[in-house]
């Protein structure tokens, strides 16, 4: 009896320390997400200025500022964006 | 036999341990590398636009050096901490319509700024030398060149303070107040190494590109500080209210 209560134990263990990391992948997987939506974003953002980054008449012309997308807690534990990259 | 179970009992706990630490650096290290890829790429994008800009604004050919410190999410510190890290990045452009060099110059064409985070950028410093064209003449008079910056050295200081008060008060509206205040101060200060090659190329036309001969040029200080700050108060109502 001793050892079969031991058993459970070492499967109790094993279940809920796997469901943790498990836990931990899926926020882990969609951080990553967030990167690559950034990666994206930053580009677009870039490419937008692109041609007006050396006009002399508008002095804040080619001023590229970041503007990443807002990592919240939706985005990582429900999997809802804040933002599109257009 | 008693030890037998103990060791046993001793095992999975060392286990646990173990795996689950080696579980969370994998964690932080993954994120770590996902938050420096998109820093680089930040200050990649952003040292090339500031190039371009100077390069239009200078009408010549310059190389622009952004340093951004910065503090990255790590599960391994304190709340609001964060880890210090650095992105840096050269952006080359060269851009002269005509004559290169600002209208009504004629000895210089060549740029080179420095800049740290979001203070002003530095001109590390000019020589002037004679410059040699494609089919080896020597121009009329000495022209401007940017020294180089070969080394950095910086000292980055990084204080942080963080305080969580708890009060709990009584009455009609009696309630837990909480206050966190946390503040990250990150100081840099620093030298830039300058030299300058004395090895020029006689003749630029025979792709023959002499072994440079460095000399130093002296040093440029620099400092920056950034201050991050949080602050947040709330309420929690105790259960029982009459």
């Amino acid at each position: 009896m001793i050892y079969k209560s031991k058993r459970s134990q070492a499967i109790l263990d094993f279940v809920l320390i796997f469901g943790i990391l498990l836990v931990f992948l899926v926020g882990l997987v969609r951080i990553w997400v967030w990167f690559n939506a950034n990666y994206a974003k930053r580009n677009a953002d870039y490419q937008k200025t692109r041609l007006i980054a050396g006009k002399a008449y508008d002095l804040t012309a080619g001023v590229y500022i970041d503007a990443p997308l807002e990592l919240t807690d939706d985005w990582v534990f429900k999997g809802k964006p804040s933002g599109t990259v257009k | 036999m008693s030890i037998g179970l103990i060791n046993k009992k001793g095992q999975a706990a060392a286990e646990l341990a173990i795996l689950g630490v080696l579980a969370l650096l994998a964690f932080s290290f993954v994120m770590n590398f996902g938050q420096s890829l998109g820093r680089a790429q930040q200050v990649r994008m952003e040292s090339f636009r500031k190039a371009l800009r100077k390069a239009y604004d200078k009408n010549g050919s310059v190389s622009y050096t952004l340093r951004k410190n910065v503090n990255m999410a790590s599960v391994n510190s304190g709340f609001f901490q964060g880890q210090d890290s650095a992105a840096e990045n050269t952006g080359s452009v060269t851009w002269s319509k005509g004559l290169s060099g600002p209208s009504g110059t004629t000895d210089e064409g060549s740029y080179a700024y420095w800049q740290i985070n979001r203070n002003l950028p530095i001109e590390p410093g000019y020589y002037k030398e004679y410059q040699y064209g494609p089919t080896g003449s020597r121009s009329d008079e000495k022209i401007k060149i940017p020294v180089s910056v070969y080394k950095v050295d910086e000292i980055r200081r990084v204080d942080y303070t963080y305080n969580l008060e708890k009060r709990e008060s009584s009455g009609n509206d009696s309630a837990i107040d909480y206050s966190k205040r946390a503040t990250l101060v990150d100081t840099s200060t620093g030298l830039l190494y300058t030299r300058i090659d004395k090895n020029i190329d006689k003749n630029p036309g025979d792709d023959n590109v002499p072994t440079p001969h460095y000399q130093v040029r002296g040093v440029r200080p620099f400092g920056d500080q950034q201050i991050y700050t949080y602050s947040e108060d709330w309420k929690v109502p105790h259960d029982l209210q009459e």
